[in-house]
């Protein structure tokens, strides 16, 4: 089967399908960015999903990369096509970037392969119904052609709005939110069309979503956003294991995040002395993922840990730990069951991660 | 302010729903269902009682009596005029109502309301303004020294229509524009369509309904038009009607007829176009707010044109009968201002309160007992709306005789020529009117308090009065404002059911242009003007207190 396309060589010239630099945009009458100087690249076949908390700027971003919002400053380049730059903005048709809205944004007017063909100009009715039918089986709708939007299902009404912004042959897809408004085992079973046609197709997808789950699942890349900034960009892995900051620790998966006084690669802490994944010197807060932490079955060097709160999730354990004024989080697949009010000796299993403490520092913001 | 209207009307929704899946154990309502009961009675009797007179009087010769050359003429005056007057309003209030919902145009949020005002102004006293304006004895002539055209027949119809049912299509094309979901239009652009390719494509099919809503409101008023048509000397069906009367009265209930068969083609028309599609968004996700239209330099020129336009849809009238009102009278004519502005009062106030109470009834039982009855009653209630007022009127004055045969003697009358027979006849063409805010009121407050209520001890009346009723207080004022508004400006009804030298502000104004008495109209054209701009003003306040509830809803 073949896919529509416009460029029938992929115009990468270092690679990349999209390259975005400094991208910046700031609403009117906003104190501060909405977008604030963002830069990232995505290649073909590649899903390189936005993450952050509502309102950090994660839309505006995507839709200003589709044109959708002017940006104040920044480049953005699709394959050979400049979008913009200081001098140029590019009108949103212009761009040849497909856009799947939150609300799939479906013309209620038309049928579904009126919908799918609307982006097609070229060629005959006939051709242009191919191409549409071409793109509708791609995403796995059949015999739906007629059917009018409403009649079809949350789900299907999601496939539809792929397969029209696909069938112009777009190589780029920007997708907001596109799975929030779907049940739990339609999301699943979507999320893996869509890696299969990233695949096939070769396409560069920017997904947005506020799911940290969602993202992790199914990125190669992800990016966290917060307040317009981009902290940190990388593999799902490396993010999760190797957070460069408290926040990012925080919005992907859970951490206990603690200070220490740091002295080559041991800190010590509040529950006592713990190795680091680095070497430093002087105060630092760490993040231990609760499943780094473990119960220590001797007595320790500190004083013991209560049990608050036990949390069975089938495969795994949580407990919530009481130490001192902190509650620590620890994860556990099995072995001894302890009670509410038990006390317990804790120790990590793994390095602590030396991260860049950008919660207090954002509390400190806000109260001042 | 969206996202709480989404809420509303979804819990509206389900409210419904529930109520649906409950209805089959309550029992009808007979108490409750009367009022409505008897306005399809009030409704069925006397149409019925037209057509069968009619073809009693026809006695076989039907074919000769509508194909009368006059009576084909006036059919396609009045289609033409329809067709006319749908084309200028649609083609003055898409751009209105887009530069007021789209673009960047300074006070958009005023000029929502401005452009509203020819509401106050009925199509007659427009025609009275052209008339008295224009020519060389007109205002322009006697002011400027210059000699304005004085527009009649068609073109002086056209206009008058026009300007008076300006606002019936801006309102619902405004609403129609608001309603659209922005996403598609953008959808639309990264599809690869440029800003208007996207406009006519994505979003101008989605005006359809309230294109058709709107359409239906103009054509069904330029049919039941009989005062401008009159007053410019243009010969459409109505004013054939009101001219065979004296003569004919088998050849005017066959005219009669004729307008209700064109009414229900209209109102037919519409279902049928409506029909084919279902246009409401997919889903109902949060819509953001579209960047408006900038319109640069030209913002200066639209707004010169809205002033132009509102100079004379509102200005024009409310100046030239103030013009007129301090020239002297020919002194032979005397009509009592007092007495007139009474005699109006006297059926509109009534007609007003009669028609909220019953709209309130048929909401109840629209809301609480849906069905094929509810349904049934509501329907008919429209079809009052849509019968142009002479043939109600017509069809009201023969049924009010044949009964007054039954009830008093020959040569004495009863029903027919009562001041109870008008109100009754107003309230039945003005009710529909009254059920829109009502029902949306009822919608709101939903029935989960009143249950609340009850379960807290309260007897249904008493939870009713209690809890929904105060919730109501906005949507009924916009009712009995609506009705009111519309009755103060009625014309043919009362020109066939009034009593005898029962002179109303409409009746006198109309009576008097109609014999080129500019000046002595001129007091009641200004009074219906001073009365229509209050309540156009009540209804703004209403709909703006209606929002500010949505909005902390």
């Amino acid at each position: 089967m073949r896919l529509p396309q416009i460029h029938p060589e992929p115009p990468d010239i270092d690679g990349h399908r999209l390259c975005i630099e400094r991208l910046a945009k700031r609403y009117p009458g906003a104190a501060t960015r909405a977008v604030d100087e963002v830069s990232f690249c995505v290649s073909a076949g590649e899903i390189l999903t936005l993450v952050g908390p509502s309102g950090c700027g994660k839309t505006t971003l995507l839709r200003s990369i589709a044109g959708l919002e002017r940006p104040d400053d920044g480049y953005v380049r699709h394959g050979n096509t400049l979008c913009q730059n200081a001098d140029t903005f590019l009108a949103p048709e212009k761009r040849g970037i497909g856009f799947v809205f939150q609300d799939y944004a479906l013309f209620p007017h038309l049928s579904v392969i009126q919908n799918v063909r609307f982006g097609l100009r070229h060629g005959s009715k006939k051709e242009r119904t191919e191409i549409a039918r071409e793109a509708m089986h791609r995403v796995g709708l059949h015999g739906l052609e007629n059917r009018r939007v409403q009649e079809l299902s949350g789900g299907q009404q999601q496939r539809v709005a792929f397969a029209r912004a696909l069938a112009p042959g777009t190589d780029v897809l920007l997708l907001d939110e596109p799975f929030s408004n779907l049940d739990s085992e339609l999301r699943i079973g979507l999320r893996k069309s869509l890696q299969e046609l990233v695949q096939h197709c070769d396409l560069g997808v920017i997904l947005v979503t506020h799911d940290q789950e969602e993202a992790m699942c199914i990125a190669d890349r992800i990016a966290v956003m917060r307040d317009g900034q981009l902290l940190q960009v990388g593999p799902p892995p490396s993010l999760y294991s190797r957070p460069r900051s408290a926040f990012v620790a925080k919005f992907l998966g859970n951490s206990n995040l603690m200070t220490g006084q740091a002295q080559g690669n041991f800190a010590d802490t509040p529950i006592g002395r713990v190795q680091i994944d680095r070497h430093a010197e002087g105060p630092v807060t760490l993040s231990l993922r609760p499943e780094h932490l473990s119960f220590d079955m001797q007595a320790g060097v500190t004083t013991p840990a209560t049990i608050t709160l036990r949390e069975f999730k089938g495969h795994d354990l949580t407990y919530h730990v009481r130490h001192g004024e902190s509650t620590y989080l620890i994860q556990t697949t099995g072995g001894s069951l302890y009670d509410i009010g038990d006390a317990v000796h804790l120790k990590p299993t793994s390095a602590a991660v030396v991260v860049e403490d950008d919660l207090h520092a954002s509390a400190l913001d806000q109260t001042s | 302010m969206r996202p709480a209207r989404q809420i509303i009307l979804a819990a509206a929704r389900t409210a419904t729903a529930a109520e649906r899946d409950r209805s089959g154990v309550k029992p009808w309502p007979w108490l409750l269902s009367l009022p409505g009961l008897a306005v399809a009675v009030g409704i069925l009797l006397p149409l019925s009682y037209l057509l069968t007179t009619a073809i009693q009087g026809a006695n076989g010769e039907l074919g000769d009596i509508l194909l009368r050359p006059k009576t084909l003429q006036a059919l396609l005056n009045t289609f033409g005029l329809c067709a006319a007057v749908l084309a200028s309003t649609t083609l003055l209030a898409m751009p209105a109502a887009w530069l007021v919902t789209r673009s960047n145009l300074p006070l958009k949020w005023a000029w929502s309301i401005l452009l509203v005002l020819p509401l106050a102004v009925p199509g007659y006293l427009m025609a009275y303004t052209l008339l008295s304006v224009g020519g060389s004895y007109g205002v322009s002539v006697r002011l400027l020294e210059i000699e304005a055209p004085r527009l009649t027949g068609f073109t002086g119809s056209l206009v008058s229509l026009t300007l008076y049912n300006f606002p019936y299509m801006f309102i619902t094309l405004r609403s129609g524009f608001l309603r659209i979901d922005p996403s598609l239009q953008e959808a639309a652009r990264c599809l690869g369509d440029g800003p208007w390719r996207a406009f006519f494509r994505a979003e101008l099919p989605q005006l359809w309904p309230a294109f058709l809503a709107g359409a239906l409101l103009v054509v069904l008023h330029v049919l039941g038009d009989f005062g401008v048509v009159s007053l410019m000397r243009f010969e459409t069906l109505s004013v054939l009607l009101y001219g065979s009367l004296a003569f004919e009265q088998t050849y005017a209930a066959w005219v009669a007829i004729l307008m209700l068969l064109v009414a229900g083609v209209f109102v037919g028309g519409e279902v049928l176009l409506l029909r084919r599609r279902r246009y409401d968004r997919v889903t109902p996700g949060t819509a953001r707010l579209l960047d408006p239209a900038k319109l640069g330099w030209l913002r200066w020129p639209v707004v010169l044109l809205l002033i132009v336009f509102l100079f004379f849809a509102v200005g024009l009238p409310a100046f030239s009968s103030a013009y007129w009102c301090t020239q002297p009278t020919l002194g032979f004519v005397t009509r009592d201002w007092g007495a007139s502005t009474a005699a109006s009062l006297k059926i509109c106030v009534p007609a007003a309160i009669i028609a909220t109470a019953i709209a309130l009834t048929m909401g109840l039982m629209t809301q609480r007992f849906p069905g094929w009855r509810s349904r049934a009653i509501e329907r008919l209630s429209y079809a009052g709306y849509a019968t142009p007022g002479l043939a109600l009127g017509l069809a009201m004055v023969g049924v009010a005789l044949w009964a007054d045969e039954w009830l008093v003697e020959a040569g004495d009358t009863l029903i027919y020529q009562s001041l109870g027979l008008v109100v009754f006849a107003y309230t039945l063409h003005f009710l529909a009117e009254a059920i829109g805010p009502v029902r949306t009121g009822l919608l709101q407050a939903g029935v989960r308090m009143e249950e609340a209520a009850r379960s807290l001890g309260r007897g249904p009346i008493s939870a009713f009065f209690a809890i929904t009723f105060p919730l109501l207080r906005n949507g009924l004022a916009a009712s009995m404002a609506l009705v009111f508004l519309s009755a103060i400006k009625e014309l043919p009804l009362v020109m066939l059911l009034r009593p005898a030298n029962y002179d109303t502000l409409a009746y006198n104004l109309w009576d008097l242009s109609n014999e080129n008495l500019y000046a002595e109209a001129a007091p009641f054209a200004l009074t219906i003007l001073g009365v229509s701009a209050v309540f156009v003003g009540v209804l703004i306040w209403c709909e703006r207190q209606a929002k500010s509830r949505k909005m902390q809803g």
